[in-house]
């Protein structure tokens, strides 16, 4: 087969793939016939864009708008990354026309001023020039979106209209998660569309894995994809944006910002999308530098959560999967929610207490990290174990049944205490729970419902006793979120070295760029389009 | 494969694919699968294992033919006494065609434990001071052995012997062998948080079960002087009004479906609240000097979307 057999064979399949929504764009066409003399690539276009999250649509919209041929790699069967699961909150203000409509004067300089605010720890840490750069581009982001068809809700979280939500895709098989609403859906579905009728190409099932550089020039020309098996190398005659989604699904990268989060600590957004470093690591096998790293260890904003549903392994707040998701097969159970937790203990893998159940604040988390009791596993604070009783069943009108729970690995029952103690298995619980611990964790936790004060950790008014069988322990360990630091980029999204020299052709946005740490797709679209201008305009 | 007095020589290998686990409880069925190949191949199907050791010789095997090698499965039961015991798997040495197939022999241990028994204590009351009160016990073997006849017992820290009762003959329904009975207390004289012990001793049962004690408390409570009645106004309930928990300290009742409930207590201040899954919890204090009507407006619970309320700065 020749070469050329090789790359038709390759484009042809993964652009049906693609193409769902608005057929084949032009760029890989182009691209086919313009591999460039001396390079091996399979593919060029003038921009290429790994990942088909909010940032990497947004660059590609840009690009397309700049007058570049745009392809985007993604790894996934679908587009979308985080923020097709997300809750499509949107964090754009400096006068937008949902704020003038509800006669909110804002301004980029409030923006700014709000955004470096030493007293606010989410804008403690964040790089002025980026800020500035956000402040400045934020209302007009937020027009550009309803241009390229994102709908918003006319309500806002929070004060000022600046933070707000988008309105679900109005198709039901296009939605990931499908109850309830995953707002996202809305936000990404639209910049998708946009995007494929602009002409970006999309190949789907395409993983990054290497950037490619010029040894002479430094510039990055180009990058390496696997797809399914398969290496595609894909020219990039401008610029190569790295918008791959951020670091917390990857326990290695995370750790180095905090020793704590081992590997059973699962992400917002798994199992559909991982964020797993790979855009941060082929950047920094060139020299990168990373950006902002102190967002990632506050002990503050979102960059973990408490378990919303428990007894299943994603139970991240308003994921609450359930059977007619697409991906229930991976998700496996939607989990027993709206949890009171004056309902439950959380113990650790020990079957000990460790805080107030009802508190939610960075004090909890650091209680849950700590020490789990394993000499051989020093780090994480191994799983947390939600404990109750039939009768908190019946309080909470939960159903402990699978789809609900998920009785492989994270969900249990049993007769008494003891029992239940002794058949908790998990790939992750390194030590076994002791019956007699457990037995007396509960006993003396039920005294303080009798006196009405936990003397251990001060719940208030312990409310009621874990006392009928049978027993149940469910998986109510800490979720990961947000990376709130990434790749060091200029105010151009141009990735830096740890040099402070510009690594030509090579781009970063949304959660794989450091700097400016926010919680949202603001910010993502925003520096995707940052990203995609620039890149589209560079020679 | 080896040459042995001009016959072809195979060295079979023995497998265990499914056995007991370090400790076993007495006189239980242990499942085995051995799992018996031939490293050139040969069907070794065709030769029976030999086991050995205790409940052996009723044994009956099941031998499933795989590709190349042949699993059977079989079941022994462990002796009734504690302590260290084994098995011996062996297939015997055979010969046929001019090959010769070697014995292997797969040795398998345990420890035969003492059935571990625990247990439950339920419908715990807060009683008065002074007041006969009784509570659940319920009493489980690791073995699922049945219980129904068998005493447990209520100690005082002290080791004071309390009160006892008999387990029922059934298993609670629902549960997987947990045996219950009811056991009738006296609240002590003075109120407070007491701790009281259930004991269960299975040594005189054959096979031979652990004793297990397990603590439980309950508050006594000051007898009550006068009725609060707790009306619960809720119109933007969707569901009804019944079965809405209202405490008074550790007083409790739960409204009827018209939204009403009646909680006896003592004069003086008591910490009301309410709770139900779908209402937004209420909590206030009362003074009580007499019998006492409180009408109480309840909401439904507000939905926190969870992708707000997550800055604690």
């Amino acid at each position: 087969m020749s070469k050329d057999d090789a790359r038709g064979s390759i484009s042809r399949r993964d652009f049906v793939r693609a193409g769902a929504t608005a057929g084949l764009g032009t760029t890989a066409l182009a691209g086919l016939a313009g591999c460039e003399a001396g390079e091996a690539w399979d593919l060029t276009a003038d921009v290429v864009i790994a990942g088909a999250g909010t940032s990497g649509l947004s660059a590609a919209i840009e690009a397309r708008d700049s007058g570049a041929s745009v392809i985007i790699v993604e790894e996934n069967y679908d587009c979308g990354g985080h923020g097709i699961v997300s809750g499509g909150r949107v964090n754009l203000g400096g006068g937008t026309s949902r704020q003038r409509r509800h006669g909110i004067e804002d301004s980029a300089d409030k923006v700014f001023e709000y955004w470096i605010r030493h007293d606010n720890l989410e804008a403690r840490f964040t790089d002025r020039d980026l800020t500035r750069v956000y402040a400045d581009l934020s209302a007009e982001t937020f027009e550009w979106m309803i241009e390229n068809g994102v709908v918003f809700q006319d309500e806002a979280i929070g004060p000022d209209f600046r933070n707000g939500r988008t309105v679900q895709w109005p198709v039901y098989e296009e939605l990931i998660t499908s109850h309830p609403t995953r707002l996202g859906s809305g936000l990404v579905r639209a910049l998708e569309k946009s995007a494929r009728t602009k002409g970006a190409d999309i190949l789907l099932l395409h993983r990054m894995v290497e950037l490619v550089q010029d040894p002479d020039t430094r510039r990055v020309t180009g990058l390496v994809a696997n797809s399914e098996g398969r290496t595609v190398r894909v020219g990039a005659r401008r610029g190569v944006i790295l918008a791959t989604g951020g670091h917390t699904s990857n326990v290695a990268f995370r750790r180095m910002f905090d020793p704590r989060l081992t590997e059973e600590y699962q992400t917002a957004g798994e199992p559909y999308t991982s964020q797993n470093a790979d855009g941060e690591l082929a950047a920094m096998r060139l020299g990168a530098a990373l950006w902002g790293t102190a967002s990632q260890s506050m002990a503050a904003g979102n960059w973990i959560s408490k378990t919303e549903h428990i007894g299943c392994r994603w139970g991240y707040s308003s994921l609450w999967w359930q059977p007619d998701s697409p991906i229930f097969d991976k998700v496996r159970a939607s989990g027993l929610t709206e949890v009171d937790w004056q309902n439950v203990i959380l113990v650790k893998q020990t079957g000990v207490r460790f805080h107030d159940e009802t508190a939610s604040g960075h004090d909890f988390f650091a209680a849950c990290l700590s020490y789990s009791g394993d000499p051989d596993k020093k780090n994480g604070g191994g799983p947390i174990w939600a404990i109750f009783d039939t009768d908190a069943v019946r309080r909470q009108g939960w159903e402990p049944t699978p789809p609900n729970v998920d009785p492989d690995g994270y969900f249990f029952s049993a007769d008494t205490l003891a029992e239940l103690a002794g058949v908790i298995r998990n790939s992750h619980q390194t030590l076994r729970m002791s019956g007699q611990t457990l037995e007396e964790t509960v006993a003396r936790y039920n005294s303080f419902v009798d006196s009405g004060v936990d003397e251990d950790f001060g719940k208030p008014t312990p409310r009621y006793k874990i006392q009928t069988p049978p027993f149940y322990a469910a998986w109510s360990t800490p979720i990961l979120h947000d990376s709130l630091c990434g790749l060091r980029v200029d105010t151009r999204c141009r990735v830096i070295d740890l040099e402070e020299r510009v690594i030509e052709g090579l781009y970063a946005a949304g959660e794989a760029m450091g700097g400016f740490p926010q919680h949202g797709l603001g910010r993502c679209a925003l520096f995707g389009r940052v990203a995609g201008r620039d890149a589209a305009r560079s020679v | 494969m080896s040459r042995g007095l001009g016959r072809l020589v195979h060295r079979p290998t023995l497998e265990l694919l499914e056995g007991p686990a370090a400790e076993v409880d007495a006189g239980t069925a242990v499942r085995f699968v051995v799992r018996a190949a031939c490293s050139s191949g040969c069907d070794v199907g065709a030769l029976p294992l030999v086991v050995e050791g205790p409940g052996a010789d009723e044994v009956e095997l099941v031998p499933t033919r795989q590709s190349n090698a042949c699993d059977t499965r079989f079941a022994l039961r462990a002796p009734a006494e504690p302590g260290p015991t084994s098995w011996t798997v062996r297939l015997p040495e055979h010969g046929s065609g001019g090959i010769r197939h070697e014995g292997a022999a797969l040795r398998v241990g345990t420890e035969v434990v003492p059935h571990r028994t625990s247990v439950a204590i339920w419908q715990v009351p807060s009683p008065l001071v002074g007041s006969a009160f009784s509570v659940r016990v319920g009493v489980k073997c690791s073995a699922r052995c049945p219980l129904g006849g068998e005493r447990v017992h209520v100690l005082a820290d002290s080791g004071e012997w309390l009160g006892g009762g008999t387990l029922g003959s059934e298993p609670r329904p629902g549960s997987d062998g947990l045996y219950e009975a009811e056991v009738s207390l006296l609240a002590p004289q003075e109120t407070g948080v007491f701790f009281r012990r259930v004991r269960f001793d299975g040594r005189a049962l054959g096979p031979p079960h652990e004793t297990t004690e397990a603590t439980f408390s309950f508050r006594a409570l000051e007898p009550p002087q006068c009725a609060v009645t707790v009306h619960v106004e809720a119109p933007a309930l969707a569901a009804p009004f019944g079965g809405i928990e209202v405490r008074l300290g550790p007083y409790r009742g739960e409204t009827d479906e018209n939204g009403v409930a009646r909680v006896e207590v003592p004069k003086g201040t008591h910490a009301l609240s309410l709770w139900r899954i779908d209402i937004e919890p209420i909590a206030a204090e009362v003074d009580v000097t007499g019998d006492t009507e409180l009408r109480i407006a309840a909401a439904p619970r507000r939905r926190v979307d969870a992708d707000e309320e997550r800055d604690w700065m």
